[in-house]
């Protein structure tokens, strides 16, 4: 068996919605694989069938050589799975919440502790799961995921609710468990996480793959020009359209933005004529790749 | 993976949510305990309630029967002397009194309510044993038969003894079906069903945790229930084969939690998917 995941045509119909239309890709041994789209277009839907929750129309699954539907209970502690609304015990506190999930796969106490501490959790460990902030539930929820060191790792929107840093954090924790050699399929509605943190992407929308590949070779195949911006007023959006390699100059009264295929050259002339005043210069990235595969602005 | 670790710590995990559910503690056991205060309170030092009777006139029957006999029928009759004969009888109709006597020569006449029978049939058999014994009385013999009269249950009857059961199975067959209902209901609604499938324990770990809990539950119940009634404010009192109230405990517990299972079930259907 080649493929860790390896999925086929994958169709799901709800009522008159294809909310999995004809999904297929194949995730090797140790890839982190982003599925990326926005709201609604069968990110969860195609997580939950891999994870053998929900039975797809049509298509075909194997997750470690196995099917995940029906229940097969020996695939069931090889997989690690975070659910898009976080699920615990009523009335437990987190440091039992992540003992009791361990204890379901025979993980020792000592280990789930390690895992609370891992997420940062340590200083909440005796706190309800009612009264953790929604970050904090949600580092939660990931943690009893991981807690009995599965090989495959499903995450379903991990950093939707977390605050910058958090998660930074958190991807230093995905990061680190990748590199101990699991595969970790994560959904998001975050280009920046998904350039940061996958070896491969597919562009999800209506249910079907629309790109497939690297981040980096997504949006070099794009071969979209850099941006250029500066403080509006320094310079009028004519007098930046000769400037040379300027494809384009556009003035929002905030910012002058001016496209290019040679940055260097172009920073080098605002330079020249002293209007470098808050300048930033930004390559594509995949919001320009989505953008380019849909004809609509990215909506996450 | 074995269920027995799975059904341990699911068990533990609900019970653990139990105990800290102020609302639920307060349900199972403290407010049929709240029942049992009151009901002690109204029932608890019953004694049979006493015969009123109006006694209009003279009725020497009835006096020398009263000081004959003395505090063994005042135990169970109360004599009231009433001028007005309208008047003694319209309590007997409105319920004040029970019956209204009258002496007419050598005829004791007895006025009641049909109103309430039990009470009917009590003043009439009183009245009419007064009669018959102030006849025998009036033959100048002596009596040659006596009745003695003993009841079937021995002396520990009380009130508390039969309200004990009764209100603990009240709060045993809410806290099963309410119990398993509701734990089935917050486990799909919040998703945890669906976590949980994903875990390897094996399914009926989840029921078996369920039924765990409430058989613990239940047994907690019949505990507290017994400690408190035990007390003397409430004088319960143990006796013969009362332990079999455990095998019986449990078959209800689980009676009345199959119950809650297939409502919990039928309310939990239609829930959210998820969030
Ligand atoms: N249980 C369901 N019943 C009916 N329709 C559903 C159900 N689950 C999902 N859908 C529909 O299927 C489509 C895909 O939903 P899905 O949850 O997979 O989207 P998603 O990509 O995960 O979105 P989000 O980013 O909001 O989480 C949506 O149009 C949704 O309305
Ligand atoms: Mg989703």
């Amino acid at each position: 068996m080649a493929y860790t995941i390896s999925v086929r045509g994958l169709r799901k119909r709800y009522g008159g919605v294809n909310a999995v239309d004809g999904i297929s890709f194949d995730v090797a041994a140790g890839e982190f694989f982003g599925i990326l789209g926005p709201n609604g277009a069968g990110k969860t839907t195609t997580l939950e069938i891999i994870e053998g929750l929900r039975r797809a129309d049509g298509g075909e699954v194997s997750v470690l050589g196995l099917a995940p539907w029906p229940r097969d209970p020996r695939l069931l502690p090889r997989i690690g799975v975070q659910l898009q609304a976080s699920s615990f015990f009523e009335r437990l506190t987190a440091r039992e919440q992540l003992r009791t999930f361990g204890s379901l796969y025979g993980v020792p106490g000592r280990r789930a502790d390690e895992m609370l501490e891992s997420v940062g959790l340590a200083g909440k460990a005796d706190t309800r799961v009612e009264a953790l902030s929604g970050g904090q539930a949600q580092r939660l929820s990931i943690a009893c995921a991981l807690v009995h060191d599965p090989e495959v790792v499903f995450l379903d929107e991990p950093t939707a609710a977390l605050d910058p840093q958090a998660r930074r954090n958190l991807w230093d924790v995905l990061r680190a468990i990748n590199t101990g050699g699991r595969t970790i399929v994560l959904t998001t509605h975050s280009m920046d996480e998904a350039e940061v943190l996958c070896d491969r992407v597919a562009i999800v929308d209506a249910g079907r793959v629309l790109e497939l590949g690297p981040p980096a070779a997504l949006v070099r195949g794009l071969d979209a020009p850099a941006r250029v911006s500066v403080a509006a007023g320094v310079l009028t959006a004519s007098e930046a359209l000769s400037l040379p390699g300027v494809d384009g100059a556009e003035d929002d009264g905030v910012s002058l933005t001016v496209q290019t295929r040679d940055p260097s050259a172009v920073v080098a002339a605002l330079a020249a004529r002293g209007a470098l005043a808050g300048v930033g210069i930004r390559g594509a990235t995949l919001e320009d790749v989505f953008l380019e595969l849909t004809g609509r602005e990215y909506r996450a | 993976m074995n269920g027995v670790g799975g059904l341990r710590s699911l068990s533990w995990a609900l019970f653990a949510g139990f105990v800290r559910d102020r609302g639920a503690l307060f349900f199972t056991v403290l407010f049929p305990l709240l029942f049992l205060v009151v009901f002690a309170g109204v029932f608890g030092h019953q004694s049979t309630p006493k015969v009123r009777v109006v006694q209009v006139g003279a009725a020497p029957v009835l006096e020398q029967a009263v000081g004959r006999a003395g505090r063994a029928l005042t135990d169970t009759l109360a004599v009231e002397r009433g001028g007005d004969r309208a008047a003694a009888l319209r309590k007997v109709a409105e319920g004040d009194a029970d019956a209204v006597v009258e002496q007419h020569g050598d005829v004791l006449v007895a006025h009641y309510s049909v109103a309430d029978p039990v009470k009917a049939g009590t003043v009439r058999g009183l009245l009419g044993s007064i009669v018959q014994s102030a006849d025998v009385a009036a033959s100048g013999r002596e009596p040659r038969f006596s009745l003695r009269s003993q009841r079937v249950e021995d002396e520990s009857l009380g009130a508390v003894q039969f309200f004990t059961p009764s209100l603990l199975g009240w709060a045993l067959a809410s806290a099963g079906v309410f119990g398993a209902s509701q734990t089935l209901v917050t486990w799909r609604t919040r998703g945890l069903l669906r976590r949980l499938r994903l875990s390897p324990a094996p399914v009926w770990t989840l029921f078996g945790a369920r039924v765990v809990v409430s058989v613990a539950v239940a047994l907690l119940q019949l505990a507290v229930f017994l400690g408190v009634a035990s007390l003397p404010f409430f004088g319960l009192r143990l006796q013969g084969a009362w332990w079999m109230a455990v095998p019986l405990v449990v078959a209800g517990v689980l009676a009345f939690l199959a119950i809650g299972m297939v409502i919990g079930a039928w309310a939990g259907r239609r829930s959210p998917r998820r969030r």
